[in-house]
């Protein structure tokens, strides 16, 4: 319960959680005060016959009291919701942080919905803990035992019977949790189960309809909610369970007092002054062992989300190299060197990558060709360094790439993927990105060179338009657009280029081909090609399968070659 | 208003188990008021020094409340979550319904995570709707009925003391915090919304971000909005528990007014000093009934808002199928007629405008054209998953308008894009489309994809779980099992949506072929953008614009060097 993550972000708070104490604390003397102070008026009343204007200064006292606990306890509130507001900012982003510097590969194995779940109800979730769990902990440390302390001297018997009573709740608490944690586990894996159920039918509707099973479908929708609502029930019949046994202890044990008093009243051993305030103090006595029920319910919610969330935490980063070099900031183009490089994903049981060894000379244009899944977006993810090679090292200008401080190195790159991210951000946000350097007349130069300014006018709100999710829609050839021109604002004298393998109309195919021929002028380019045009004007061809290199050369000399590029290109030049 | 109404409906079902629920909730209260004023009989009575016998009673009735408390709390909790229950399973056979019949065409903003939002936890917050926001305004009003009664019989200032303190707690508070707290918690559902996408674009975005070193600016926006957030989240808080406190406040000091009250009639003999012993502490633990009820305008407000979204699907499908006047059948033998067919997604992009063609039984057809030119929007006007906006269709010589769609789907079997695989075994995915399907049928139609041999060197064939949307085969072996269950049973017309896309080359060329020839003299479009291998094909269309540009064999088409052969200059090399 006592989550170890959890407790030590609570560290930086010290003061106000001594505050909380501090404050219980009072919220205590104040519940002690107000029973003392309404006793003493019941039994004025009621045996010394005392009248209202006797009792005119405990009235004052009750007033000044009953604020003060009404003031406490909202402060108390703010000061935990403050502790548990303040956690939950920091979680999120360092979460947010961690994610990105662990960066795609790793996160790939996470689905987006779980992701995105533990930034929203997975870290408000916490709050719970904070809130309620913690503050808990405290006054079922401070409220009952003071109270004791109270009682103790005045009647000795129900101290004891408090005393005895009070450590069932935790006891049955334990049995029952216990019970309960098995049911509960074994409970919420059948409501997951029936969750992803519900979402395949959701997910597979129209391939049911196109199948004309999707009205059959109703008749596994009901099994599935009946299974789901016994499923739910069960888990709550056992949560119902824990605050019957509880509610069950605290009341038996109030009347069990009750009755101890009251017989003992009526033998003569006991003022009904300590009687009755012992009556009054009973159920403050209770009530905080009784809702501890709901706090631990609580509690065992937020860890759930907890280990999730530290789980991501703990993911390692790729902690680079000290001294990384900074390359010169120059437009000259490099040289590139693949040295028997391996690389396998780690989700993966295929190698991407097998000893693979080329060199590209400074200023050359090189396509990249091979089928799904030979390694060749690989390539582009070693050499952006988003992953690293697990044998083998990659050398630009004879300098090793993985001592190059990544960032500087990006910014050096051009890359143009097939499908860009489009961010849910302004078109020009969106061009620039995380460029500082970059003015408005640049961002309009590179819209200009990849033919997307005259667009980009046409929109509501030219450069300021909101695009991607919620934004204005782009097409295929828009995107691509905005992708090259990203690469313009870059000016970076190596290119990495992603050719798209779907078609675009034959119009913005011309305009696409103009502007990527302008941007790799004079530069270094990398392409991974799918068709014929640009691999015939590339100055070498690199043949790649299942993660070797199986032949080089330009598009004349493979084809004399007649290996495999041979075979793969024959059905277009029968075509052509 | 309208939404409270049509939601309190949908409760009235399971009215008779809610009032049982009700009744229980009302009972424990009593008893725990029982057990206290009881108690404090007991004492009161015993400082007197009676003989024992007069307070056997009062011990029994300390005994009874202090268990029948819990045992009607727990009843109360079963009865009223098993109807609750009860009622979300219902809904949820409601809603699933509702988007059966719009699915997919009126449901195109909505992401399947959306609609399992819908389905799962928007009913889930309905739960709250009896559980926090009828029951316990009820439970209070009746609560307060009771001891006020009682109170009134003796001192009816104090029993009006306890109303206002009811009144106060139970309406006051809770509009007081809805007051203040509304265009705040309006705004965090918006704000935790846009962080929620802001969220979502970052991690789908991991990869520009990093390569364009955006993380600065992404995480500058990013704790822009979560320190909004908070920000409010502390304003609305402070409200809340501001409310809370008051509530204990107005709670504590009605219980002085009451004794200030009872005092003077103690004094004038008209009631005992055990009365005032009683009434006290009655009264105290009676406002456990109304305390929780500053917090219910949070629960309402939540339950009405998914109950809006809710509705909202279930309204969807009144526009979908317009009432066209009915077409008469036309003539000829033709097995598929499309007339003057106009369609739009939105009505200022229109996709197809005077579109028409038609296809003779047992022709198999080529639709190509570039992305977005309309070509899978046809199949879906095909399939009548979608309804056209003028225009008709004809299947066998009779109109779309006279069949029900589940009658014009009889006559097609298709694979579309995103043909979903479902989880479970392969057997299963069989099964769920044919329900009544062999072991004889699924191993002929794995034969026709090519996927036979691999699932027969699977240690449990065609029982071996292929994990959640089939993510344990690869994606050439998901395909050929899309077009394996396309294949299963012969329909009269075949619809291919890029079958081969994900298949290297000559498993592609021999699954094309095979499906041919398992075709003999029924009807085939195939959608493709691959344009090798199309001279089999009886006629290609190209598609541009929304209409037929170009139609006539590969080898006519070639000849006559227009859009078709352009397109092939461009087509992909390798």
């Amino acid at each position: 319960m006592l989550n170890k993550h959890l407790i030590k972000e609570i560290k930086p708070y010290k003061k106000k959680f001594v505050l909380l104490f501090m404050l219980s604390i009072t919220n205590a003397v104040c519940t002690i005060s107000i029973a003392y102070a309404l006793m003493k008026i019941i039994n004025g009343v009621f045996l010394a016959d005392m009248n209202l204007k006797e009792a005119a200064p405990f009235f004052a006292m009750l007033l000044f009291l009953m604020f003060a606990k009404a003031f406490v306890r909202w402060q108390n509130q703010l000061t935990a919701h403050d502790i548990s507001l303040s956690i939950q900012q920091k979680l999120r982003n360092r979460l947010l942080n961690h994610i990105v510097t662990v960066g795609p590969e790793e996160m790939s194995q996470e689905k987006t919905g779980d992701l995105v779940t533990l930034f929203t109800n997975g870290i408000e979730g916490l709050d719970d803990y904070f809130t309620k769990f913690l503050p808990q902990v405290v006054t079922v440390g401070i409220i009952p035992p003071l109270i004791l302390v109270a009682v103790l001297p005045m009647d000795w018997i129900s101290a004891l019977l408090f005393c005895l009573t009070a450590p069932l709740i935790p006891l049955f608490m334990m049995l029952i949790g216990r019970l309960a944690g098995n049911a509960n586990a074994k409970q919420w894996k059948t409501l997951s189960t029936l969750s992803i159920h519900f979402l395949e039918l959701l997910e597979g509707l129209t391939t049911l309809k196109i199948f004309n099973q999707s009205i059959n479908q109703i008749k596994e929708v009901t099994r599935l909610s009946n299974d789901f609502r016994d499923a739910t029930l069960k888990v709550l019949r056992l949560a119902f369970l824990s605050s019957f046994v509880l509610e069950l202890i605290s009341t038996l044990s109030i009347a069990l007092i009750a009755i101890g008093i009251g017989l003992r009243l009526l033998q003569g051993n006991l003022a009904f002054e300590t009687a009755f305030l012992v009556l009054l103090l009973a159920p403050e006595f209770y009530q905080p062992l009784r809702q501890s029920g709901a706090a631990f319910h609580a509690a065992m919610t937020a860890t759930t989300a907890a280990d999730q969330i530290y789980r991501i935490l703990k993911k390692p980063l790729n902690i680079p190299h000290t001294n990384l070099q900074r390359i010169e900031k120059t437009t000259v183009p490099f040289s590139i060197q693949f040295e028997d490089i391996s690389f396998r994903y780690q989700q993966e049981r295929e190698i991407a990558l097998r000893g693979l060894t080329f060199s590209i000379e400074a200023g050359k244009h090189i396509a990249i060709v091979g089928g799904s899944g030979a390694g060749k977006s690989t390539i582009f993810q070693l050499l952006l360094q988003l992953v690293q090679p697990q044998k083998g090292e990659i050398k630009i200008n004879d300098l090793s790439l993985c001592s190059i401080d990544p960032v500087y190195w990006r910014s050096r790159i051009a890359y143009v993927p097939q499908m860009p991210h489009i961010f849910s951000a302004s078109v020009f946000d969106n061009i620039v990105l995380g460029n500082t350097v970059a003015d408005e007349n640049d961002v309009i130069a590179a819209a200009k060179a990849a033919a997307i300014h005259e667009f980009i006018l046409t929109l509501p709100e030219a450069y300021q338009t909101k695009l991607g999710d919620g934004g204005q829609p782009l097409s295929g050839g828009q995107m691509r657009r905005i992708a090259i021109a990203r690469a313009f604002l870059q000016d970076a004298p190596l290119i990495l280029l992603d050719e798209m393998t779907t078609g675009l109309d034959t119009k913005t195919e011309k305009i696409i081909a103009q502007s990527v021929a302008d941007l790799t002028y004079k530069k270094t380019v990398l392409t991974i090609a799918h068709r014929l045009d640009s691999v015939k004007k590339a100055d070498k061809i690199l043949v790649i399968e299942k993660g070797q290199l199986v032949e080089s050369g330009t598009h004349a000399e493979l084809l004399q070659k007649g290996g495999r590029y041979f075979t793969m290109t024959a059905a277009d030049r029968r075509n052509l | 208003m309208k939404t409270c109404i049509t939601l309190l409906k949908l409760f009235a079902p399971a009215l008779p188990t809610m009032l049982l629920a009700l009744l229980a909730a009302w009972l424990c209260m009593l008893t725990s008021i029982g057990l206290m004023a009881s108690a404090a009989y007991l004492i009161a009575r015993a400082a007197l020094h009676p003989m024992i016998y007069e307070l056997s009673i009062a011990i029994v009735a300390v005994r009874f409340f202090g268990i029948s408390r819990a045992v009607l709390r727990y009843a109360e909790r079963y009865i009223s979550h098993d109807a609750t229950f009860r009622i979300l399973t219902n809904l949820r056979i409601f809603c699933y319904a509702c988007l059966e019949k719009i699915a997919p065409a009126k449901l195109v903003g909505y992401k399947s995570g959306e609609l399992f939002g819908l389905l799962i936890e928007e009913i889930d917050v309905l739960k709250d709707f009896y559980l926090r926001v009828l029951s316990p305004p009820l439970t209070a009003v009746l609560t307060l009925a009771t001891i006020s009664g009682i109170l009134f019989f003796y001192s009816p200032t104090a029993a009006i003391w306890l109303i206002m303190a009811f009144i106060m707690i139970g309406l006051g508070l809770p509009y007081l915090a809805y007051h203040f707290n509304r265009s705040g918690s309006t705004y965090l559902r918006e704000a935790k919304g846009i962080y929620k996408s802001e969220c979502i674009d970052i991690i789908h975005g991991l990869n520009d971000i990093k390569v364009f070193h955006y993380d600065e600016k992404k995480f500058a926006i990013n704790q822009r909005i979560a320190s909004q957030i908070t920000t409010q989240e502390r304003k609305v808080f402070r409200t809340t528990a501001l409310a809370d406190a008051g509530a204990d406040l107005i709670a504590n000091w009605t219980l002085l007014a009451i004794l200030a009250c009872l005092i003077p009639l103690v004094r004038s003999n008209q009631i005992s000093g055990i009365h005032l012993a009683v009434f006290t502490l009655a009264v105290q633990s009676s406002f456990e009934a109304v305390l929780p009820l500053p917090s219910v305008w949070h629960y309402c407000l939540a339950g009405l808002d998914a109950a809006k979204n809710l509705f909202k699907i279930s309204q969807l499908d009144i526009a979908l199928h317009p009432t066209a006047k009915t077409h008469p059948n036309c003539q000829g033998n033709k097995a598929l007629l499309i007339d003057k067919l106009d369609f739009f997604y939105k009505p200022d992009t229109p996709v197809f405008k005077n579109l028409s063609f038609s296809i003779v039984a047992g022709e198999k057809i080529a639709i190509v054209g570039a992305s977005g030119s309309g070509k899978s929007t046809l199949f879906n006007l095909l399939l009548r998953l979608w309804e056209q906006n003028f225009g008709m269709l004809y299947l066998n010589n009779v109109p779309y308008d006279a069949m029900t769609g589940e009658t014009v789907r009889q006559a097609f079997r298709a694979i579309t894009q995103n043909t979903y695989i479902f989880q479970g075994t392969i057997a299963d995915n069989f099964r769920i489309l044919y329900p009544d399907c062999t072991e004889a049928e699924i191993l002929t139609a794995l034969q026709k994809a090519q996927l036979h041999d691999f699932i027969l060197s699977l240690k449990n064939g065609i029982h071996t779980d292929i994990g959640e949307d089939g993510n344990q085969l690869s994606g050439g072996q998901r395909q050929r099992l899309a077009i394996a269950r396309a294949l299963c049973r012969p329909t009269p017309i075949l619809l291919l949506d890029e079958p081969t896309a994900s298949l290297d080359s000559i498993t592609a060329q021999h699954i094309m072929d095979t499906i041919i020839k398992t075709l003999d003299n029924r009807t085939m479009l195939l959608i493709t953008h691959d344009l090798r291998g199309l001279a089999s094909m009886d006629r290609i269309m190209v598609l541009k614009d929304g209409q037929v540009i170009e139609q006539g064999s590969y080898h006519e088409l070639l000849r006559k060097k227009g859009e078709f052969s352009t397109m092939l200059t461009y087509q992909r090399a390798l």
